[in-house]
């Protein structure tokens, strides 16, 4: 059987008709048969004349079906662009009516997002509690929440985004370069600014001179909060005389650090050395090293933040070093979990811990079991700040019965709330006297020990009076 | 007085081995895939996430932590496949789109890690602790694991290269793709292999590392920086790798131990441009013959 046979047995396949080279091929112009080995491809037919109609319809870009298209689409964003513009001119997208918009904002992503989740957790939970109060001066509060992605020039935008959406009031609650470059826009829009972290101060104490300005309202630890009274404390009654400072290269932990040689100098101890290293350095062995070699009574400040802390400690300790003279002011409890069982035995002094057992936080920590169940993240002294910072100003602009800027800068001072850390009121100096304790951390991720509780401390002034009254 | 100065250069050169093998560890995966695509894999960061969150997740369900290595190789591996098959395969003839792709897979891992594992530090359990006796000093116990754990990657790299038909046929497809395809090799297989491969070792990079450091979905980017730089100074062999790792994490640790970190970064980075400066091919000249380098290729790079 030849290849023919085999076709005629099998059955065709493919799309071509069968050979049969007896079939005469009658055609007028050539054109590929079934037995054409080389069947050619269809040659292009030559373009032909058409109307001017068509033409204009055939044009590859400049036809009147694209360009009607293009202006219809145009006309509708225009149109569509005026009427958002029209409504949120109107007293912003939430503040039309019976809603009054608060920005917060706050890192999302980046290296200082690790706080986050319970950054936004503290802040609903305030907001959800003014409203079940009954709003501010009948309007409910509407949280916006914007992120800074830790980076500054975000943080300015979306400062000046949240303003645009109408916000009254703007918390940030992230690091202090993300806070310059948020607050002009607060200043420009005259709506209060409250930034609800610890930080280094105002000029007078060595820190930044941006935040004086009469609308800056601080809920966060300033140096003189934090570090004079433990560092005395245990100078005289404990006998750490020598001390060796750490911290990141940047203005906190240097301006803190300051602060604690001065303390340590005053009460009698020694500073014997510091060293800084860059936020970005994972790999401490030759500070671990230099560690080693100094007494084992010389007691070690790590004034490092995020990721630092961590990196540092567990190596410290797989080097053998101890933590019973190691203190730091920047680790809260959720950085202690991720050191795990290396963490054992810091000492810090703080304002808030996540296991306090003061009425206050008894109060609050139960609140946020109630709405957010197992899915509580720990409230630190790195997060609840927040929740603070709103409630403070919902009071204010009750009190105030308005949302104008200079009548609730008048009242700030006047109201108080009785919250996690206790009773918190801004002083006349726009920060607020809060609780010292000095308390040794667990292996689970919480201060566990309490050594000494130094009281509520008056925070000194950072600006001087007149920059405050703007 | 002298016993104090002898413990602390023993620690210091013990920090310095250490130092050295953490670097060629994580440089490793990087090296595979320049050395053999000539590929910049700008996601490796993220890779080396992936492998501390694999060994994240094992200490979270309470599982030996000496399956964390083998843990962390595998999900890299299984990651690279992924995106090798997705679109990397693509982009062989298309090295600068490939940098662009790779950095965009980066952002897309990262986001990825913060939206299953959350934004919070994690806590990983290292297989062994405390402190063993070496010479004069104790030293840390997980930080001789670590040199073991390079030496052993070295040691299986050199011998795979030499001994092995996998070796071959990548010493081949390195030498040069178009001969090494006119044999039989499919240079597609080998390719997917060898990026397979690299994101493996960067698994293997993180789940090492992660004992040690904070286990953030952005903490790999950290590291990119001075593996790319071993890599472009240590050129394509893993010879050259191993003395790149040495030189620059020596120098970093030892300049950082007897002046500042600051001063480390900068030192690194200056003696990384001089050796590239008076050796223009990479450490991999000094190395000697394991290289796959056709005579007429040697002679060529030895000209610079």
């Amino acid at each position: 059987m030849g290849v023919k046979g085999l076709r005629a047995v099998e059955g065709r396949t493919s799309g071509r008709p069968a050979c049969n080279r007896d079939e005469p091929m009658v055609t007028y112009s050539y054109r590929a048969g079934p037995c054409d080995p080389y069947p050619m491809r269809r040659r292009p037919r030559p373009a032909q004349p058409v109307a001017r109609e068509e033409a204009a319809v055939l044009h590859p870009i400049l036809n009147r079906r694209r360009v009607t298209a293009v202006a219809l689409v145009g006309v509708s964003a225009i149109a569509a662009l005026a009427a958002g513009c029209a409504s949120s001119g109107s007293g912003g997208g939430g503040n039309g009516g019976d809603t009054v918009s608060v920005g917060l904002l706050t890192a999302i992503s980046g290296p200082a997002s690790v706080y986050y989740p319970s950054i936004k957790q503290v802040t609903a939970l305030a907001v959800k509690e003014i409203n079940a109060s009954g709003g501010v001066n009948g309007k409910q509060v509407r949280l916006i929440t914007q992120d800074t992605k830790t980076t500054p020039s975000v943080s300015a935008t979306n400062s000046r985004l949240l303003v645009s959406r109408g916000a009254r009031m703007m918390v940030v609650e992230d690091i202090v370069a993300d806070r310059d470059a948020a607050l002009p826009a607060a200043t420009a829009a005259n709506i209060p600014f409250f930034y609800a972290w610890s930080y280094e101060g105002g000029p007078l104490q060595g820190g930044t001179d941006t935040v004086c300005h009469p609308n800056f309202w601080a809920t966060g630890q300033v140096p003189n909060n934090l570090v004079p009274a433990p560092v005395e404390y245990l100078v005289t009654q404990k006998g750490w005389k020598d001390w060796f400072l750490i911290g990141s290269d940047y203005k906190w932990p240097r301006t803190t650090n300051a602060h604690i040689q001065s303390a340590v100098t005053s009460a009698g101890g020694k500073v014997v050395g510091s060293e800084y290293v860059p936020l970005t350095a994972t790999d401490f062995s030759a500070l671990v090293s230099r560690l080693k070699s100094l007494p084992p009574s010389t007691t070690i400040v790590v004034n490092m933040v995020g990721g630092s802390l961590i990196n540092f400690f567990k190596q410290w300790r797989a080097a053998g070093g101890t933590n019973d003279r190691a203190i730091a002011f920047a680790l809260d409890e959720q950085t202690l979990s991720a050191i795990g069982p290396a963490g054992g035995g810091i000492w810090g002094a703080y304002d808030y811990y996540a296991n306090g057992k003061t009425p206050g936080n008894t109060a609050f920590l139960k609140k946020l079991h109630a709405a957010y169940g197992n899915a509580v993240a720990k409230p630190t002294s790195l997060s609840e700040e927040g929740y603070e910072a709103i409630w403070l100003w919902a009071l204010a602009a009750r009190k105030a019965h308005s949302f104008d800027l200079a009548k609730v800068n008048a009242v700030l001072p006047k109201v108080s709330l009785s919250g996690p850390r206790g009773k918190v009121q801004f002083e006349p100096n726009h920060h607020i006297a809060l609780p010292d304790i000095l308390r040794r951390a667990g292996t689970n991720g919480f201060y566990t020990t309490t050594v000494k509780d130094f009281g509520v401390i008056r925070p000194a002034n950072q600006c001087t009076p007149s920059a405050l009254a703007g | 007085m002298i016993l104090a100065a002898q413990i602390l250069s023993a620690q210091q050169i013990l920090n310095m081995l250490s130092d050295a093998a953490t670097l060629f560890v994580l440089a490793s995966g990087l090296g595979v895939i320049f050395g053999l695509m000539n590929v910049i894999n700008f996601a490796q960061g993220a890779f080396i996430a992936i492998g501390a969150y694999a060994a994240s997740v094992l200490t979270q369900h309470a599982i030996s932590p000496w399956l964390s290595i083998p843990a962390g190789v595998v999900l890299g591996m299984a990651c690279g496949l992924v995106v090798e098959l997705a679109f990397v395969r693509r982009l062989y003839t298309r090295p600068w789109d490939t940098i662009l792709a790779t950095i965009g897979l980066q952002l897309v891992i990262v986001a990825a890690l913060s939206l299953i594992f959350g934004l919070g530090n994690k806590y990983v359990e290292p297989p062994v602790n405390g402190e063993i006796g070496v010479g004069v000093t104790n030293y840390s116990a997980y930080r001789l694991f670590i040199i073991a754990i390079a030496v052993v990657l070295g040691a299986l790299w050199v011998a795979t290269e030499r001994f092995t038909r996998l070796g071959l046929i990548s010493r081949a497809v390195m030498a040069s793709e178009t001969l090494a395809s006119t044999l039989g090799i499919d240079t597609r297989v080998v390719r997917r292999a060898t990026f397979v491969l690299g994101c493996g070792l960067a698994g293997l990079g993180g789940a090492t590392i992660a004992p040690m450091t904070a286990v953030q979905p952005n903490m790999g980017d950290q590291y990119l920086v001075s593996a790319f730089l071993i890599v472009l100074v240590a050129g394509n062999s893993v010879g050259g790798l191993a003395l790149a790792s040495l030189i620059l994490g020596g120098v970093e640790s030892w300049v950082t131990f007897l002046t500042s970190p600051i001063v480390g970064n900068i030192a690194i980075i200056v003696l990384a441009a001089v050796i590239l400066r008076l050796i223009p091919g990479g450490l991999q000249e000094l190395t000697g013959p394991w290289r796959a380098a056709l005579p007429s290729q040697r002679f060529r790079l030895r000209r610079g």
